[in-house]
C-alpha cells in the first residue's frame, strides 16, 4: 500500500493581468506559492511518501527567476520526493523551464526532493513504478500515453508488487469539451485512456483539468490546489488535492482535500426593478460578506435599471471592485429608464430644450443602432439634471 | 396705453403749453427749436422719471421763465383715463395720479401705480430714459438698428408670445446651463476640429490603449523571438542527429572504398611494370621487323637501280660518237689555219722588206735635202750679219723718236712764233747817252726784242720798264719756248742727229734696211736651221732602221728585188701589202672555222659529260646500295638467321602482352573511375557534412544563447499581462468614447435646438415686422433670429431670389425704413400687454428719406395705427403727412417775453380732417437767415451754459464749454444778440452777457 499526493496545474507565476491593480495581482499571485504548504500539511497529515505533480507546475515555460526560486524553495519545503511531469504551459522542450540553467542550479540548491521527468520511461521508486507521459511540446497530436500500450517488456523487468502510477497531462475522450483550453483544437494534448488496459495500471493522475474530477475509475483529475479562475459550473471544485492509497492490482482509494485560499465566485442576477439592486447586494454579502482582497467575483448581470438605480449600481461596482481582488463584469444592464426617470427629464415644462432633447433620445433607445449612445447620453443628461436638481 | 394729452409748464423752452394727441396719429410740426423734442421728451420724462428727481436732471428742464417744470399727462389705458401730474422740484417735487371717480395717489404711490399701469418697474430715481427704448425715437434715432431697444424689451417680448399661448417655446435658465455645461464640458474633451484635445480623458484614454497596444506587440515580439530560437533549436539537434546518421554511414563507405582503392593502386603498380616489359618487348620485335623491312627494300632499290641503268649505256655511246666527229672536224681546221698563218707571216716579211725598202729609198732623199737645206741658211745668215752691221751704224732714230723730233720742233716752232708775236722791238734810233736794256746796252741803230720785262735805263737815271705782251703770258711764252727748244735738243741729242730732217732721213733708210734683213731673217726661219741637226740624226736612225729591217727580212728569208727608186719602192710595197690583207683575211675565216669545229666538239665533251654525271649519281646510289645490302649482311646475317631471332623476339612481347592484360583485367574489374569518384565523393561528403556540424552546432549554442534568459521577467507572463491590460484599455476607451460622443452629441443638441428655437421664436415678430415692411419694400422681408436675449443676425431678403442684405449694409433712408418697420412689429407685438396699445413716438424721423418714400413709410404708419398703435410723429415737415392723422403745429418761442406764442394748441379731436384746425404756420418764413443753420436747440444750450457760468462768461471759455467750432458759436451768439437774449460785452477776445427774464430769474 503506497499513499502519495496527487496535484496538478499549480499555474506558479501566473500573471493575472486582467487584475488591473499591481498589488492585487501580487497577492493572487503569492497565494499560489502559499497553498504548496497547504499542501505540505495534507501531505503529513495523510502521511504521503511522495508527491506527483501531473503537469503545469509553471504557468509558463518561461517563468521568471523569483518564481523559478519561490517554487523550488516552496517545494523543498514538502520534504517528500516531488514527481513533476511537464504539461502544456511548462512544457520540456528547449523553450522550457526545465532545461534552463537558473532552474536547474534552484532545484539542486532549494529543492533536491523535486524531479522532473521529462522522458516516457518508468521510474522506479522505493514503493510505486511511475509512468511518466511528459509533454515536450505545447501542442502534442500524438496520445503521450501510447508508449504505455507496448510497455510490457519494460514492465516485465519491473518490480510486480509495486503499485503502477501514471502521470499524464491533457484532455480525455469523453471530457474534451470541458478541457481547460477555451478552444480545444481536436487532437491536441489528447489522451485515449480507453486504449489504456486499465488492468495493467493502478492509478492514472491527471493533469490539465482545473477542477477536480474522477474520469475513470482509476483515473483523476487532481485540479488544481488553489483556484486561477472562475468556476466553469456546479460540478467544478477546484482548490483541492488526492490523497490516492494504491496498491498493486487494486482500485485505488482517493480522498480530496481542500487547499484552496482565494474565492472565485460567479454571480449572475437579471434586474428586473429597483429592488433587485438589495437583492443582488444579498447574494453579494452570502457568498462574499464584507471580506477584503480575498475574492474575485464574475458578476454577470442583466435586465434593466432606471437611470437612478443605474447610477446606484454603478456606485455599488465601484466599491465592489475596490474590495474585491477583481470584478469581472459581464451581460449588460439595459437603461430601462422609469417612466419617473424619463419624466424627470421629457416632462421638464419649464426646460422646453433639454426635454425636447430627452425626447428625441428616448426616442433612439428604441433604434438598436442608436441605443447605446443614447443611452450614455441620456444618462449624462440625467446626471446633468439630477447635478442641478 | 394711450397718451391723451400733456400739459408742459415752465419746461425748458415752453412756458405752458397744451396739447392734446389723436389716438391714431398726431403729426406735431414746427420749427427748429419750436419745441418739439422737449414736447415728447416732457411727456417720456413724466412717465419714466421720478418726481423728486434733482441735480442736473432737473437742471435741464428747467425754463427761462422761472417756475418749476411741471408735466401733466393724460393717458388711457384699458379704457380708463388716468392724469399724472410731476411737479419736479428736487426733493420737493410731487406727483399726483388721478382717475376719474377715484380719489388720486400722490408721491411714490403715484409713481408705483404709474409703473404698474405701464407695465414696467418703478422708476426709484432720475430719469430712465430708455424706458420704452423701442417705442420713443429720439430725433436722429430713426435709421439706427433698433436691436439695442428692441433687447431691453425682449423679455417682454418673449412673456409676450408665451403669454399668447404661441407655439414658441423659450429655453429656461436650467435649458441655457446645460447647454453651457455640455458646450464646455465638450470644449473641454474636443479640438475644434473634432479630435479629443490633449490630456482630455478621451485623449489620455486613447493614448492608454495605443500605448498598450505598442506594448502588447513588443511583447508579442520577445516571445515571438524565443518560440523562433526554440524553434532553430530544435531544428538544429533534430539536423545534428541527422548528420550523426549520415557522417558513420559515409565512413563506413569511405573505409570499404578505401579498401578497394587500395587494390587498385597495387594493381596499378603492377600493371605500369609489366607495361613497361611489354612495351620493351614489343620495341625489340618492331625492331626486328622493321630491319626486316629494310632488307626488302635494299634490295628491291639495287634491282631497281640496275634495272633503270641499262638505256642510258646506249646513250653514251652516242655521244661518244658525237664526240669523235666533232674532233676530226677541229683537226682540220687546225691544220688549215696553220697553212694561212705560214703565208700570212711569209706576206708579212715581203711587205716589211718593200716597206723597208722604200723607206730606206726615202731617208736617203731626205738626207740630200737637209744637206741642200743647210747650204742655203749659211748663206741667209751671211746676208743677214751685213744688214745688221749696216743698221747698227746709223743713228737712233726710230719711227716713234722721229715722231717725237717731228713734234718737239713743231712745238718749238709754234714757241717761237708766239714769242715773236708778243715781242717788243726795242731800237735806238738817236742819241748820245747810254742805253740799257736789261743791262745790255742799246746800241744806236740797232734794236733790240725784248720778249720779258726789262729795265731801259737810259743814262742820267732814266729807267724805263717794258712789258712786252702785257705782262705774264710773254713769260710763259718765253718760258714755252725755252721748254720747246730743250726738250727738242734733248731729243735731237739722243737720236745724235743735228736736225729733225737728218732724224727723218736716218728713220727711212733704217726702215728700208731693216725691211731687208727681216726678209732674210723670214728665209731662214724657213729654213728652219735648228732642226736641221736633229733631222739629220733622224734620218740615220731611220736610215739605219730601214737597213736593219731589210738585213733581218732577208736574213728571214724575205726575198724581193730590190727596186731602185722610190716610186719602185712604193709600188712594190702597195703589192706587198694588198698580197698581206688577202691572206690575213684567209686566215680570219680559218679561225672562224676552227672556233666552230671547237664549239661543237666541246657541246659533244659537255653531253658527255653531263650524261656521265647523272649516270654517275645512279651508279653511285646503286653502288652505295649494293654496298649497304652487303653491308647489312655481314651486320646482321643471314637471312635464316635473321628470320629465327624475330620469330623468337614476337613470341617474348606476346608473353609480356598477355600478363599485362590479364593485369589490366583485374583492375578494370575493380572499376577503378567508380572507386575514384566514390573516393572523391565520400572524402567530399564526409567534409561536407562535418562543415555542417558544425553549422548545426553553432546554431544550436547561438539558439541555447537567445533561449538563456535573465529570468527577471517571464515573457509568457507578460503577454499575458499585456494582453489584458491592452482588452481593459480598449474597453475604458471604449466607455471614454461613448461619453465623449455623448457630451458632444448633448452639445450638439442644445445647439441645434437653441438654433431651432430662435427661429420658431422670430417668426411671428418677423411676420409682424414683414407686413410693414412690405407696405415700404414690397419684394423684402426681415429675417431676424433671437438669440436668447438678443436679435440678431438681422437681414433683409430682397428680390425674386431673396437675397440677403445685412442692415448695416443698406442705405439710411432703407434703414430708417426697416427699423421703422421692426419697431412697428415689436411695437404691436408689445401692445397686445397693453390693451392692444402703445404709443409709438418718431421724433424728426424719416428726414432721410425722398417725398415717395415718406408716403410709404406714412401708408406703414397708418397702419400701424390701424392695428391699435397710437403714433406720434414730430417733423419739420408736418405737410408731407397730410391726411393721415391730427396735425399740431407748435411755434418757435422767439420771444422772449413771459408769455408763450401758443398757449395751447387745439388738438383735433378725432379725424384727421379736422388737422387744419391746427395753427399751421408752415408757410412763415424763417426771419432770420443767419440762424438758418443753427441747431435745434443749441440757443438753450448756449443760455443754459451762460447761466451756468454766471450770465457772463469770454467767448472764449465758453466756447470751450460748449464744445462748439466757432462758427456754431458764432451762429448762436449772432442769432442770440439778435433776439435780444444775450448782449455782447467788451474785454479781451470779447464777452457775452445773458440779458433778459435769464438774468431776471437769476
Amino acid at each position: 500500500m503506497t499513499i502519495f499526493v496527487h496535484t496538478a496545474d499549480w499555474q506558479l507565476g501566473k500573471p493575472f493581468g486582467a487584475v488591473a491593480d499591481p498589488e492585487k495581482r501580487a497577492e493572487l499571485q503569492r497565494e499560489r506559492f502559499a497553498v504548496i504548504d497547504r499542501i505540505g500539511a495534507v501531505v503529513r497529515q495523510s502521511n504521503a511518501t511522495f508527491v506527483v505533480v501531473a503537469g503545469d507546475l509553471f504557468d509558463s515555460p518561461s517563468p521568471a527567476r523569483t518564481v523559478v526560486s519561490q517554487a523550488c524553495a516552496a517545494i523543498g519545503r514538502l520534504e517528500v520526493p516531488v514527481y513533476v511531469i511537464p504539461g502544456n504551459h511548462d512544457y520540456g522542450g528547449p523553450l522550457g523551464p526545465w532545461q534552463q540553467r537558473y532552474f536547474l542550479q534552484e532545484r539542486d540548491q532549494l529543492a533536491p526532493n523535486l524531479q522532473v521527468l521529462l522522458s516516457a520511461t518508468p521510474v522506479e521508486l522505493p514503493d510505486a513504478l511511475l509512468f511518466p507521459c511528459p509533454l515536450l511540446r505545447r501542442h502534442e497530436s500524438e496520445d503521450l500515453t501510447t508508449w504505455l500500450r507496448h510497455a510490457d517488456d519494460q514492465l516485465a523487468a519491473l518490480p510486480a508488487h509495486k503499485p503502477r502510477i501514471v502521470l499524464a497531462h491533457g484532455s480525455v475522450a469523453d471530457f474534451r469539451a470541458a478541457s481547460e483550453e477555451d478552444d480545444p483544437t481536436p487532437g491536441i494534448n489528447h489522451l485515449d485512456l480507453g486504449a489504456v488496459d486499465q488492468a495493467q495500471w493502478d492509478y492514472i493522475a491527471l493533469g490539465d483539468w482545473h477542477g477536480c474530477k474522477q474520469v475513470g475509475p482509476k483515473a483523476w483529475y487532481a485540479g488544481t490546489p488553489e483556484p486561477d479562475r472562475f468556476p466553469r459550473g456546479a460540478e467544478y471544485e477546484a482548490g483541492r488535492v488526492l490523497v490516492v492509497t494504491a496498491s498493486r492490482g487494486q482500485s485505488p482509494t482517493v480522498m480530496p482535500f481542500e487547499t484552496g485560499g482565494i474565492g472565485w465566485h460567479r454571480l449572475a442576477h437579471t434586474f428586473l426593478g429597483q429592488d433587485d439592486l438589495d437583492a443582488l447586494e444579498g447574494l453579494y454579502n452570502e457568498r462574499i460578506n464584507s471580506r477584503v482582497s480575498r475574492d474575485l467575483l464574475r458578476l454577470e448581470l442583466e435586465g434593466s435599471l432606471g437611470m437612478t438605480a443605474l447610477g446606484q449600481l454603478d456606485q455599488l461596482m465601484q466599491t465592489w471592485e475596490t474590495r474585491l481582488l477583481r470584478l469581472d463584469r459581464r451581460g449588460h444592464v439595459a437603461m430601462a429608464a422609469t417612466e419617473e426617470d424619463i419624466a424627470t427629464l421629457t416632462e421638464r415644462t419649464a426646460d422646453p430644450l433639454t426635454a425636447r432633447i430627452a425626447t428625441m433620445l428616448r426616442d433612439r433607445l428604441s433604434d438598436s443602432s442608436q441605443s447605446a449612445e443614447a443611452e450614455a447620453c441620456l444618462r449624462a443628461l440625467h446626471l446633468a439634471v439630477t447635478g442641478e436638481g | 396705453m394711450r397718451i391723451r394729452a400733456v400739459v408742459i409748464q415752465n419746461y425748458r423752452v415752453h412756458r405752458h403749453l397744451s396739447v392734446t394727441f389723436d389716438e391714431r396719429v398726431t403729426i406735431i410740426g414746427g420749427t427748429n427749436e419750436s419745441g418739439k423734442s422737449t414736447l415728447v421728451e416732457a411727456v417720456h420724462r413724466a412717465l419714466f422719471m421720478r418726481h423728486k428727481t434733482g441735480g442736473a436732471e432737473l437742471d435741464v428742464m428747467r425754463s427761462h421763465f422761472g417756475g418749476h417744470p411741471e408735466v401733466t399727462l393724460t393717458f388711457e389705458v384699458d379704457g380708463a383715463v388716468y392724469s399724472i401730474r410731476k411737479l419736479f422740484r428736487g426733493a420737493s417735487g410731487s406727483a399726483v395720479l388721478e382717475q376719474p371717480g377715484k380719489s388720486p395717489v400722490q408721491g411714490d404711490e403715484a409713481e408705483a401705480k404709474l409703473a404698474e399701469l405701464l407695465g414696467q418697474p418703478a422708476v426709484t430715481r432720475g430719469w430712465s430714459e430708455n424706458s420704452w427704448s423701442h417705442l420713443w425715437v429720439w430725433q436722429g434715432q430713426a435709421f439706427e438698428h433698433p436691436s439695442a431697444s428692441t433687447n431691453e424689451c425682449a423679455a417682454d417680448i418673449v412673456d409676450r408670445f408665451q403669454r399668447d399661448g404661441a407655439a414658441v417655446v423659450q429655453q429656461s435658465a436650467l435649458d441655457t446651463r446645460l447647454a453651457q455645461h455640455f458646450a464646455n464640458a465638450a470644449a473641454e474633451l474636443f479640438n475644434k476640429n473634432g479630435t479629443p484635445k490633449k490630456n482630455s480623458p478621451l485623449d489620455v484614454a486613447m493614448e492608454g490603449h495605443a500605448q498598450a497596444q505598442q506594448e502588447l506587440q513588443r511583447r508579442r515580439e520577445v516571445l515571438e523571438r524565443l518560440f523562433e530560437a526554440a524553434n532553430r533549436l530544435e531544428l538544429a539537434r533534430n539536423r545534428l542527429r541527422e548528420l550523426d546518421d549520415t557522417s558513420a554511414d559515409r565512413e563506413r563507405e569511405l573505409a570499404v572504398t578505401r579498401a578497394r582503392y587500395d587494390d587498385l593502386q597495387t594493381l596499378r603498380s603492377r600493371a605500369a611494370l609489366e607495361q613497361k616489359d611489354e612495351e620493351n618487348a614489343q620495341g625489340v620485335r618492331d625492331g626486328l621487323e622493321q630491319r626486316e623491312r629494310d632488307f626488302e627494300a635494299l634490295r628491291q632499290q639495287v634491282a631497281l637501280l640496275q634495272k633503270q641503268l641499262a638505256p642510258a649505256q646506249q646513250e653514251a655511246e652516242r655521244l661518244a660518237a658525237m664526240e669523235q666527229d666533232a674532233l676530226q672536224a677541229v683537226h682540220a681546221t687546225e691544220q688549215r689555219l696553220t697553212q694561212v698563218d705560214m703565208a700570212v707571216r711569209v706576206a708579212m716579211g715581203r711587205k716589211a722588206l718593200a716597206e723597208a725598202y722604200a723607206k730606206r729609198l726615202a731617208v736617203v732623199g731626205q738626207q740630200r735635202a737637209l744637206e741642200e737645206r743647210a747650204e742655203r741658211v749659211a748663206l741667209v745668215a751671211q746676208t743677214i750679219a751685213k744688214l745688221q752691221q749696216v743698221i747698227a751704224e746709223l743713228p737712233l732714230v726710230d719711227a716713234a723718236r722721229s715722231a717725237d723730233i717731228d713734234t718737239a720742233a713743231r712745238e718749238t716752232d709754234v714757241a717761237h712764233a708766239t714769242l715773236r708775236a708778243i715781242a717788243t722791238r726795242i731800237e735806238l734810233l738817236s742819241g748820245d747817252v747810254v742805253v740799257t736794256v736789261s743791262d745790255r746796252p742799246l746800241v744806236l741803230g740797232t734794236s733790240q726784242i725784248i720778249t720779258a720785262d726789262a729795265d731801259l735805263v737810259v743814262a742820267g737815271g732814266v729807267t724805263v720798264r717794258i712789258t712786252p705782251g702785257g705782262g705774264a703770258s710773254l713769260a710763259e711764252a718765253q718760258q714755252g719756248a725755252d721748254n720747246a727748244r730743250r726738250r727738242l735738243e734733248a731729243l735731237l741729242q739722243q737720236a745724235g742727229v743735228p736736225s729733225a730732217e737728218a732724224a727723218r732721213e736716218a728713220l727711212s733708210e733704217r726702215t728700208r734696211l731693216g725691211n731687208q734683213l727681216a726678209l732674210s731673217e723670214q728665209q731662214l726661219r724657213e729654213l728652219r736651221p735648228e732642226s736641221i741637226v736633229s733631222e739629220r740624226a733622224l734620218c740615220e736612225g731611220h736610215l739605219a732602221e730601214a737597213v736593219g729591217e731589210i738585213e733581218r727580212r732577208r736574213a728571214q728569208g724575205a726575198e724581193l728585188l730590190e727596186p731602185d727608186t722610190t716610186d719602185d719602192a712604193q709600188r712594190l710595197e702597195l703589192e706587198e701589202r694588198e698580197s698581206h690583207r688577202r691572206l690575213e683575211e684567209e686566215q680570219s675565216r680559218s679561225v672562224t672555222d676552227r672556233t666552230h669545229t671547237r664549239q661543237l666538239l666541246d657541246d659533244a665533251r659537255e653531253g658527255i659529260r653531263k650524261y656521265t654525271d647523272s649516270m654517275e649519281a645512279q651508279h653511285a646510289e646503286l653502288k652505295t646500295a649494293e654496298d649497304q645490302l652487303a653491308s647489312q649482311l655481314r651486320v646482321h646475317g643471314s637471312d635464316v638467321k635473321r628470320a629465327a631471332t624475330l620469330a623468337e623476339a614476337r613470341t617474348v612481347h606476346q608473353r609480356y602482352a598477355d600478363t599485362l592484360a590479364s593485369t589490366s583485367k583485374a583492375m578494370r574489374e575493380l572499376e577503378p573511375e567508380s572507386i575514384d569518384l566514390s573516393l572523391r565523393m565520400l572524402t567530399s561528403s564526409v567534409g561536407t557534412l562535418q562543415g555542417e556540424r558544425r553549422a548545426a552546432e553553432h546554431v544550436v549554442l547561438i539558439a541555447q544563447r537567445d533561449l538563456e534568459q535573465d529570468g527577471s521577467r517571464d515573457p509568457h507572463a507578460e503577454v499575458a499581462i499585456a494582453e489584458a491590460r491592452e482588452r481593459e484599455l480598449a474597453s475604458r476607451l471604449a466607455r471614454e468614447r461613448l461619453q465623449a460622443d455623448a457630451v458632444r452629441e448633448l452639445r450638439d443638441l442644445y445647439e441645434s435646438e437653441q438654433k431651432q428655437l430662435a427661429e420658431e421664436f422670430s417668426r411671428p415678430l418677423c411676420e409682424r415686422v414683414n407686413e410693414y415692411l412690405r407696405v415700404v419694400m414690397p419684394d423684402s422681408a426681415l429675417q431676424v433670429t433671437y438669440d436668447r436675449s438678443s436679435f440678431t443676425d438681422t437681414q433683409i431678403l430682397r428680390g425674386a431670389m431673396q437675397t440677403g442684405f445685412r442692415f448695416d449694409t443698406l442705405s439710411i433712408g432703407a434703414r430708417e425704413q426697416v427699423a421703422t418697420a421692426l419697431r412697428l412689429g415689436v411695437a404691436e407685438v408689445l401692445a397686445a400687454g397693453h390693451h392692444g396699445t402703445l404709443p409709438v413716438v418718431f421724433d424728426d424721423a424719416f428726414a432721410y428719406s425722398d417725398p415717395e418714400r415718406v408716403k410709404r413709410l406714412q401708408r406703414m404708419l397708418f397702419l400701424a395705427a390701424e392695428r391699435g398703435l397710437q403714433v406720434i410723429v414730430l417733423s419739420c415737415n408736418p405737410a408731407e403727412y397730410d391726411g393721415i392723422g391730427t396735425r399740431i403745429t407748435l411755434e418757435r418761442p422767439v420771444s422772449l417775453s413771459l408769455v408763450p406764442l401758443v398757449d395751447m394748441a387745439t388738438a383735433s379731436v378725432d379725424t384727421p380732417d379736422m388737422v387744419e384746425q391746427g395753427t399751421d404756420d408752415e408757410s412763415e418764413p424763417d426771419g432770420d437767415p443767419g440762424d438758418g443753420d443753427m441747431h435745434d436747440g443749441d440757443a438753450e444750450i448756449f443760455l443754459d451754459i451762460l447761466a451756468n457760468l454766471g450770465g457772463k462768461a469770454g467767448n472764449q471759455s465758453l466756447r470751450l464749454a460748449l464744445g462748439w467750432e466757432e462758427d456754431r458759436y458764432d451762429t448762436v451768439r449772432t442769432h442770440l444778440r439778435n433776439a435780444g437774449r444775450v448782449s455782447i460785452g467788451r474785454g479781451r477776445g470779447g464777452s457775452v452777457i445773458l440779458t433778459g427774464p435769464a438774468l431776471d430769474e437769476a
